[in-house]
């Protein structure tokens, strides 16, 4: 017989004393542990608060941010405009602004339920991304055109994101369906594509599409280079989407596909009103992933010479002697992706939740 | 025989006719119009190109390059700096990972956010722009003259950072790293599958195999061991990280380090409770169950995401042309602009990328099988 101890049953209303030290303080690796924490914590709250407000200058020039010791917010007040809108004529800026609010509108609106529907959700994108072209380019109102060689700053990016999503999510669609076919030369060649595209950097993709194409395509489809580029980032976009709606059709018990054909549903029909509004339900939460990445993707563009956000953030601190306060302006470009690509996957991971609710 | 669209069998013939003439159709009329394209410039397709002097410089090089090196030299070394800063910077990833995806769910709640925060900030932000920050970063560092001096014969400055190096030729270098880890590897895994003899005599031996390789490709007329020396604005002796490469590293390794978390801890989740409460009731301490039960189970139900994710950010090493480090694609990318011969040159770009991926591929699914538990297919 071996002596048992007795164990005790845990207090029912511990304190809140007891509570913290239970979590923090236990035993001594784990008080170390809280206190180094604690430092991090605070040593970085200190550095942060004390270099980017207490000690920041907001407004000013150069030489007033040079005397003192925090960070030089200044270059983001005075130059924001170059930041937001690139090169775009300085009057017509507000058509710059609005056109990325319809956007982001668009991509909040994506995110209701009353929207996800085969119908109502093209219409949607067609209506924003025709309210963002019309704005940007002008020519109609009274509004006096401008070329797509002046876009820059955050509407480029906005735009090379929102045609690739448009552009790309169909494609993808019909990628992921020709990959599923029956026909085994349609779907062998097919699954060549979208391997091959899938094992390539997606810059070489968009060097292709800008260098490259101009010498293989015929004269007459050779078209405007941040066009090419485009089709090369929703193209590369189409690939690894098709593969999300792929296994979310292959999700899918096998008994949905087959009932829909016992009631003598045509192909279309099966697709279109059984097989793709599950499988995009399975498919919701990575393809909001995959929309993340392919918006930060965007900023890639800046290596073929285009004028997006993280160019003209590098234009505002390369003159005028800005050049010591790269940080400042870094950070708020960071701040800009990082506010819509955090929301974007705070809002992914909620439904993912909600559906494995569903689910269990 | 005549053809009839309601035949199913004889439709679907049709169809992938079809199908496959529009593919070929449109390849041929690019082949063509590629060719045409290519006469009015005065350009032919084809490889002789290779051995021309590329007329250019490579600002970081593992071997021998000069101005009149071919272009064949010029791509291998470009192929070499994309596995270095790729297997650099995606190992720092890996590790670093999977220690945050880790403290992600530890039951210390000061840890879990200090790891939650680095991983929404790392993850929400384009590598880009992170590379962007950390070349600024390095750039701004002192002068030479200036340098910060570390312990240990560190210098950090604004044309790199220099740390005391063997004077040993680089290839004669990493074969001496390579036969050591392999070495100790094999004789851990023998130890272990035989329960016989001690890991540590294998160790040593390829310990001194490796110090031997070392010796031999030793650089002459130089120490072997070297501390970098102030001289003006450069360093004599030790060995240089350069900021382009440096910045590079930095950026790849904490961006990575944060997709690679969330793999891992997804990983740890999806371990059967039951598992961990058998563990508990066997009496393991909590040290025991993690490195015993939860590690071991994790890396085997992670190891196909994982290779997704490594093969994803060996294609991200090419942002890498943005802050100047010359790596496969940089160079492609400037033999294209020094040559014309853009065809072939895409052509290579294909085949070299195709190959890491099928190398880290085939070598993470030997991985999978040889740790495989017999017994627990997924």
């Amino acid at each position: 017989m071996t002596a048992t101890t007795e164990i005790q049953a845990p207090a029912l209303n511990d304190s809140l004393l007891d509570s913290v030290r239970r979590d923090y303080f236990s035993s001594v690796g784990r008080t170390i542990l809280t206190l180094v924490c604690l430092a991090l914590i605070l040593s970085a709250l200190w550095f942060l608060v004390n270099w980017g407000l207490v000690n920041a200058v907001w407004f000013g020039t150069p030489e007033d941010c040079h005397k003192a010791a925090g960070a030089c917010w200044a270059v983001i007040t005075d130059r924001y405009r170059l930041i937001f809108f690139g090169l775009y004529p300085y009057e017509e800026q507000w058509r710059s602004a609005l056109a990325c609010l319809a956007i982001l509108a668009t991509v909040i609106l994506s995110c209701v339920p009353f929207f996800w529907s085969a119908k109502r959700l093209p219409v949607l994108w067609a209506l924003g991304y025709g309210l963002f072209y019309f704005l940007m380019k002008g020519g109609v109102f009274g509004m006096p055109v401008v070329l797509e060689t002046q876009w820059g700053g955050l509407a480029l990016t906005v735009f090379v994101f929102s045609s690739t999503v448009v552009i790309g999510m169909p494609l993808a669609i019909v990628l992921a369906l020709l990959r599923r076919s029956r026909l085994p030369v349609v779907s062998t060649v097919t699954a060549l594509f979208i391997d091959g595209i899938r094992s390539l950097p997606l810059l070489s993709i968009l060097f292709t599409a800008a260098i490259i194409l101009p010498l293989t395509l015929p004269g007459f489809l050779v078209g405007d280079k941040l066009y090419r580029v485009i089709i090369g980032a929703a193209v590369f976009f189409a690939v690894y989407q098709a593969e999300i709606i792929r296994s979310g059709i292959q999700s899918l018990p096998a008994g949905q596909e087959e009932a829909a054909t016992a009631l003598g549903l045509n192909y279309w029909q099966t697709i279109s009103r059984i097989v793709l509004p599950q499988a995009f339900r399975f498919a919701l939460p990575p393809t909001i992933n995959q929309v993340v990445i392919a918006f930060m993707e965007t900023a890639l563009i800046v290596i073929l010479g285009f004028f997006e956000i993280t160019a003209s953030g590098n234009a505002a601190f390369s003159t005028g002697g800005w050049k010591p306060f790269h940080t400042e302006v870094y950070s708020f470009v960071a701040l800009i992706y990082f506010v819509f690509t955090y929301s974007l996957s705070m809002y992914g991971s909620y439904l993912e939740r909600s559906m494995k609710l569903g689910l269990r | 025989m005549t053809f009839s669209f309601g035949n199913r069998k004889q439709r679907d013939i049709l169809l992938q006719a079809v199908f496959l003439a529009v593919i070929l159709t449109m390849l041929l009329i690019a082949v063509m119009t590629t060719r045409r394209n290519l006469e009015i410039q005065g350009l032919s397709v084809g490889w002789s190109f290779l051995n021309y002097a590329t007329g250019s410089s490579i600002v970081f090089s593992l071997i021998d390059y000069d101005l009149d090196s071919s272009f064949a030299r010029a791509l291998l070394v470009g192929f070499i700096n994309t596995l270095f800063l790729g297997t650099i910077s995606v190992s720092l990833a890996v590790l670093l990972g999977t220690v945050i995806g880790t403290a992600r769910l530890s039951s210390h709640k000061l840890v879990k956010s200090i790891a939650g925060v680095y991983v929404q900030i790392f993850r929400n932000i384009p590598l880009i722009l992170q590379a962007f920050f950390w070349y600024a970063i390095f750039v701004n560092f002192p002068s030479p003259r200036q340098a910060i001096a570390v312990q240990g014969g560190f210098f950090i400055s604004n044309r790199g950072i220099f740390f005391p190096m063997f004077n040993i030729e680089a290839w004669y270098l990493l074969a001496a790293i390579a036969l050591f880890i392999i070495g100790s590897v094999i004789s851990v895994t023998v130890a272990r599958r035989t329960g016989r003899g001690s890991s540590l005599v294998g160790i040593l031996i390829s310990l001194a195999l490796a110090c031997i390789i070392g010796y031999a490709g030793r650089l002459a007329d130089t120490p072997l061991f070297d501390m970098p020396q102030p001289k003006g604005l450069r360093f004599l002796g030790g060995g240089t990280m350069t900021p382009e490469l440096g910045s590079a590293i930095v950026a790849i390794a904490l961006f990575g380090a944060s997709y690679v978390a969330e793999i891992v801890r997804a990983g740890f989740l999806s371990i059967p409770a039951g598992l961990i409460e058998a563990a508990h009731a066997l009496g393991l301490g909590n040290w025991h169950i993690f490195w015993r039960i939860r590690l071991p189970l994790m890396i085997r139900r992670i190891l196909p995401t994982m290779t997704n994710q490594i093969i994803w950010l060996m294609k991200a090493t090419t942002i890498g042309i943005a802050i100047g480090f010359p790596d496969y694609f940089g160079v492609v990318a400037n033999s294209i602009n020094h040559s014309g011969q853009t065809i072939s040159l895409i052509f290579l770009l294909i085949i070299g990328f195709w190959a890491i991926n099928m190398t880290i591929s085939f070598t993470m699914n030997a991985i999978n099988r040889a740790l495989a538990l017999p017994g627990h297919k997924k």
